[in-house]
């Protein structure tokens, strides 16, 4: 149950965002900062630390596990940065938000083809769970890389996820619309 | 043959702890904190000493009740796991029991994730609150 109770804010927008460097210690922080930043912006209610409403927990997983991945591929001197925003849903502004998360770094072509290649696998994927445990089933005799990051966002977080190349920038988006609660904020 | 004094070391890997221990023809393991960037190489090698000291045994179970977070580089060290277990042949393969912690949400999605997959080895039991 959460201890407190903030203001709720409920169909405002709101946004954050920020730049990290090669600091694993960054992505416990954002990970608990992101689930207390989406249950006070939208459920006007604040969990006891280190827990979250449903929704809340898989928001800090999605963006641990994009924030990850842009620290592990952008290098050792690379700066990548991390936003997220809560805007109402520009098709029911009404009922309902848009949570978008968005990772930025420096990756080589190379890293850009495979990110967006699997990015595309998982969207085309006709059931994104078969598929999802089909990489465990294949990652789990392969020493290197997990390879499970994004399609745990798309599966267990239930975002769409989609990439944009920009020179030696890639940048990694996941959203969702989530329907406001009976009884949230109104 | 199993060997009832047969000790698992402890791991400590950044907020992660790992431990476990063999009770008769249980091994019961507990893993507590947070499992994330960097905790892979070490929770391999712990759940290899599981591994190790497992076999012949009834049942693994594994306590997730205060395992606040794990990365999917830690799931895939269980998922890894999993397969050793699913290989061994089936008079010597045992079953795997977590108890998960409903107030931490992460927890029921990715066992559903690993139950659709090997649910003749996995079992999930939602922990009760009482510690031992």
């Amino acid at each position: 149950m959460p201890d407190s109770v903030l203001v709720p804010v409920g169909r405002v927008p709101a946004y954050f965002s920020t730049a990290f460097g090669r600091r694993p210690k960054v992505l416990e922080l954002v990970r608990e900062f992101v689930s207390d930043f989406h249950d006070g912006v939208v459920l006007g209610t604040r969990y006891p630390r280190r827990r979250s409403s449903p929704r809340g927990s898989e928001l800090s997983m999605a963006a641990y596990e994009l924030m990850e991945n842009a620290m592990v591929y952008g290098g050792p001197d690379g700066e990548s940065s991390f936003s997220i925003a809560i805007d109402p849903d520009p098709e029911d502004p009404a009922n309902g938000y848009l949570v978008r998360i968005k990772t930025r770094n420096r990756a080589d072509p190379y890293q850009q083809q495979t990110v967006c290649q699997r990015l595309h696998a998982l969207s085309e994927a006709e059931d994104p769970l078969a598929y999802y445990v089909g990489l465990m089933a294949a990652t789990a005799r392969r020493p290197e890389g997990s390879g499970l990051g994004l399609a745990r966002v798309r599966v267990e977080a239930g975002m769409d996820l989609s990439c944009v190349v920009d020179g030696d920038q890639l940048e990694v988006v996941a959203q969702m619309r989530i329907p406001h609660e009976p009884g949230g904020p109104g | 043959m199993s060997d009832s004094t047969a000790s698992i070391r402890t791991v400590t890997a950044g907020s992660l702890t790992a431990e476990g221990a063999a009770r008769g023809d249980v091994i019961e393991v507990r893993l507590r904190g947070s499992a994330e960037l960097g905790s892979k190489d070490l929770l391999d090698e712990f759940l290899a000493s599981v591994f190790a000291a497992s076999h012949d045994r009834r049942e693994v179970v594994v306590d997730l009740s205060e395992l606040e977070y794990m990365n999917s580089s830690a799931l895939k060290s269980l998922v890894t796991w999993i397969v050793r277990v699913r290989d061994l042949p089936e008079s010597r393969r045992h079953k795997i029991r977590f108890l998960s912690n409903p107030e931490l949400h992460w927890q029921q999605r990715s066992l559903h994730s690993l139950v659709s997959m090997w649910s003749d080895v996995i079992e999930v039991e939602e922990w009760s609150g009482a510690s031992s």
